[in-house]
């Protein structure tokens, strides 16, 4: 969070009232939006180079375009058991608020898009057993609830960080 | 109507004349009937018209006592004087009219009517004096009504209003009712008139002026209005009498003689008197004094007039039906002398038709007398040119031909006596003698005579020859007739001797036969077995071919199901690849979002295709997700059907091998059934050939049965035809016995 709010290269965030379209994707039992603005792209899981002494959620490392991506499993990050790849695994590459920071990130699925309010949003901090360590919000939709991925709080955390080696 | 037949000419031409009179004397008799009905009428007529002369004295004097009654009632005293000389004028009618009344008020029925009035007059006559003017004026009025009702009555009693011609019609209306009509009426004109008057002059008075004539109009009014009505109904009246005396005229000019003009006087003076009344009562203003005065002069002038004419038209009438009476009379004795001409000229006539008639017939009665008696000389003289006189002249020429005739008779008389004379000679061969001989003399006769001789000549020596002929014939035939009846015996006892036998080899034919039937009934039960198991054969192939059917339609329909299967699988696929290319729309569109994010302000209106495009994208997955589903369940259901299609398979064929064991096991029963059928077939058929040799046996004998029996016949016939022949030969000898012949010929023929 405060990286966010030091970075001045972010473009500064519109009237809190309009409404943001966010990609809704699945991991596990649990479905997460991450705003399109924090997206560079979306594609199919690409053949990764294993990049030896990484920890066992980094996947490795691809060529997309001339762009060397690092690919993080997910369900590895969050502790979530694995299972055999289908055929609806997507790879999300978002980026670090100040755009310096790309990393893919492996999903069980892509649910579509969805247009949130602020207003919609509640905080979900306080519910004991939820892990907070990349969502502090959600909102609900016809589906049940879905948490807002916060793509800054995980180029945050210690293990991303220590990856990066920044 | 045989009478008619035996009446003479005479008669019944009377006859004739007799049912031609009767109707023509009921036509005459009905005639003169209407016209004494007519007369009838008319003398009627005359007696109303009688009845109604008195009567005019009381139509003129009553209104003139009303008038003066009311005059002196209402304080006029010189009145008093009038109305006393009118009273004893009419007592002094009263007695007429009773006369009158005495000779036909029972024929009218006026009587009542009449004592009622009478009994009114006296009782106003005595009290008069005692009434007041309106009293007077009613019961004045009511008797004068009663008046005209008893005219009226009289009228209609005595026919004179249904006077049937047009003249005396009108009259008959003038003098009923128009002019006692008319009469009242000038008379209340002229009291009402009075009182009008009487009125004014009192009011003048009184106002001290003497011509305020607004104000008697206004007090007059209803007077005023009386006046109008009466004055107009007298003018209604006078037109009535004026109408139909013209109409009358036309009918008869010989009225314009005398009653004419007195109507039209009386027509004009109640046309002055309707002016006078007019102008003094209605238009002018008052004057009093004189104008009382020339009120009463005019109307009594006016009816006086109407009296007259009154009187005119009765004597009118009189003439008109005394005029009637005349034709009338003269018209049925006219009709009756003709009707009496017409019937003795007819009687002429048929009296002068019968004498020609007669005389003609009296000459032929008297030409057929005399020929009766021979006179074949006498001729009859023609009267008529008539049928009768052709007759006669037809009579006289007949006559004259039968007398030529009779002239050549004695001639023949002669003839006659030879002829007699032969017919005695020969008449004995009549009774069979043959020995006679006619005598041959010079006369005609003697030719005929001479031919007789020779034809008894010849009819002996016949009958000599057919009684020597018959005597051998008769003997001849009885021996033939004894050989005969010998053999007859002898073949009739041998055909009894094959009848017996043949009765033998026919019983033993009928026994063979019985063992034929028997065979044929068994093998005809064979046969049906045998034709029973071939039909249950045929039923079986039949229901294992239906089987066969059944598991090949279930084969094809088992196949198709699985075809069915197939292409949902590939329905599937098919499916499944949309799903996947949703998919890939789907990320495009994300990254289209993404990219459109990344271009800020700018690329907002491409998001919201990009969004649009991922939601259809959602949508399409998802349809394909429910697709795929459904055809998991079909093919789930194929693969259900198939299955038991499967198992109906092999129901099927399990059913059709129990059929076909069924099959044969009925081809075996059919070999044995068959078999069975071939034996009984060749017991029958040796049976009946058995029957067929000993029928034929039998037949044999019967053939030689009826030879026999035919052999005797023809012998017992001949015995029989020799028997007749010598029968005959008899009846032959003994009629040409009776024939005489001479013994010179008998001797002859028998050597």
């Amino acid at each position: 969070m405060s990286g966010s709010t030091k970075t001045k290269a972010t473009p500064p965030q519109r009237a809190s009232t309009e409404a943001l379209d966010h990609i809704v994707f699945r991991l596990g039992e649990q479905r997460y939006a991450v705003p399109v603005g924090k997206v560079v792209e979306l594609d199919k899981p690409p053949a990764c180079a294993v990049v030896p002494n990484t920890p066992n959620f980094v996947l490795g490392v691809t060529n997309v375009r001339g762009d060397i991506l690092s690919v993080v499993d997910l369900r590895a990050l969050l502790g979530i058991p694995r299972v055999v790849r289908t055929e609806a695994v997507r790879l999300l590459t978002v980026r670090s608020a100040d755009g310096e920071m790309r990393t893919g990130l492996i999903v069980d699925s892509l649910q579509g898009m969805r247009s949130v309010t602020p207003a919609a949003l509640r905080s979900i901090q306080n519910q004991g057993d939820v892990d907070t360590s990349v969502a502090l919000q959600a909102f609900d939709d016809r589906d049940g609830e879905v948490r807002v991925f916060d793509v800054d709080r995980f180029f945050d955390c210690p293990e991303i960080k220590r990856l990066s080696g920044r | 109507m045989s009478f008619l037949r035996d009446l003479k000419i005479g008669q019944k031409l009377a006859l004739v004349v007799l049912v031609m009179a009767l109707p023509v004397a009921c036509l005459v008799w009905l005639f003169i009937d209407a016209r004494n009905v007519q007369i009838e009428a008319t003398q009627r007529e005359i007696q109303g018209i009688e009845y109604l002369k008195p009567l005019r004295t009381l139509v003129e004097l009553l209104p003139k006592h009303r008038a003066a009654a009311n005059a002196y009632l209402s304080g006029e005293s010189e009145a008093q004087a009038e109305m006393l000389l009118l009273q004893p004028e009419i007592d002094s009618v009263m007695p007429r009219v009773e006369s009158v009344e005495r000779a036909y008020g029972d024929e009218f029925g006026t009587s009542a009517h009449w004592e009622r009035f009478k009994g009114d007059w006296r009782d106003l006559e005595a009290t008069v004096d005692a009434l007041t003017p309106i009293e007077s004026f009613q019961r004045h009025s009511r008797l004068i009504g009663e008046l005209m009702t008893l005219i009226r009555t009289i009228g209609d009693q005595a026919g004179l209003v249904l006077d049937p011609e047009l003249d005396t019609h009108f009259l008959m209306d003038t003098v009923l009712s128009r002019l006692p009509q008319a009469i009242d009426t000038v008379d209340v004109v002229r009291i009402v008139g009075q009182d009008v008057l009487a009125r004014r002059t009192s009011l003048a008075r009184a106002m001290q002026t003497t011509d305020n004539e607004e104000t008697s109009v206004n007090v007059d009014l209803d007077a005023r209005q009386t006046l109008n009505r009466l004055i107009g109904q007298i003018e209604t009246d006078i037109s009535e009498i004026e109408r139909g005396m013209k109409a009358a005229v036309e009918v008869n000019p010989y009225m314009a003689d005398e009653a004419a003009p007195r109507l039209t006087e009386s027509i004009d003076a109640a046309r002055d008197y309707v002016q006078a009344a007019t102008r003094i009562l209605l238009r002018e203003r008052i004057r009093a004094g004189e104008q009382t005065t020339d009120l009463n002069e005019s109307a009594e002038t006016a009816i006086a007039a109407l009296i007259t004419s009154y009187d005119a038209s009765l004597k009118e009438l009189d003439i008109l039906m005394d005029q009637r009476i005349t034709r009338l009379t003269g018209e049925k004795y006219l009709q009756l002398s003709a009707a009496i001409f017409i019937l003795a000229f007819t009687v002429v006539l048929i009296l002068f038709l019968n004498r020609t008639i007669t005389s003609q017939i009296d000459e032929i009665n008297a030409l057929f007398g005399r020929i009766g008696v021979g006179d074949l000389t006498a001729r009859a003289t023609v009267r008529s040119g008539d049928e009768l006189g052709q007759m006669t002249e037809a009579l006289n020429s007949v006559l004259d031909n039968t007398l030529n005739l009779v002239q050549s008779s004695e001639e023949r008389d002669r003839i006659q006596q030879s002829i007699h004379k032969l017919l005695d000679e020969i008449a004995g061969v009549a009774e069979g003698d043959l020995t006679l001989e006619a005598e041959v003399t010079a006369e005609i006769t003697g030719a005929i005579a001479d031919s007789f001789n020779y034809m008894i000549g010849e009819l002996r020596t016949l009958i000599a020859q057919v009684q020597n002929t018959t005597l051998q014939v008769s003997a001849a035939a009885n021996h033939i007739s004894q050989t005969t009846d010998t053999l007859a015996e002898g073949s009739e006892k041998q055909s009894s001797d094959v009848i017996s036998a043949s009765m033998a080899v026919e019983s033993m034919a009928s026994a063979i036969q019985q063992v034929s039937e028997s065979a044929e009934k068994a093998a005809r039960v064979s046969a049906a077995a045998l034709e029973n198991s071939q039909r249950g054969a045929e039923v079986v192939a039949k229901s294992i071919a239906g089987m066969e059917s059944i598991r090949n339609q279930v084969q094809e329909t088992s196949k198709r199901i699985k075809r069915l299967g197939e292409s949902s699988h590939e329905i599937g696929e098919i499916s499944q690849v949309i799903g996947e290319l949703a998919d890939r729309t789907s990320m495009l569109a994300m990254n289209a979002s993404i990219q459109a994010s990344m271009a800020g302000e700018a690329g907002r209106g491409f998001a919201v295709v990009a969004t649009e495009v991922e939601g259809l994208a959602e949508q399409a997955t998802e349809a394909t997700n429910r697709i795929s589903a459904l055809i998991q369940a079909i093919q789930e259901d194929t693969t259900a059907a198939v299955a038991s299609m499967e198992d109906t398979t092999k129901e099927v064929v399990d059913g059709s091998a129990l059929t076909n064991e069924a099959g044969k096991s009925l081809v075996q029963i059919e070999s044995v059934s068959r078999n069975l059928s071939e034996l009984i077939e060749s017991i029958a058929d040796a049976s009946e050939r058995q029957a067929r040799s000993s029928e034929s046996v039998a037949q044999a004998m019967s053939g030689i049965s009826s030879v026999q029996r035919d052999t005797a016949q023809g012998a017992r016939e001949g015995a029989m035809a020799i028997r007749n022949l010598t029968t005959l030969a008899d009846e032959l000898r003994n009629s040409v016995s009776r024939f005489k012949i001479p013994t010179r010929v008998h001797h002859h023929q028998q050597h």
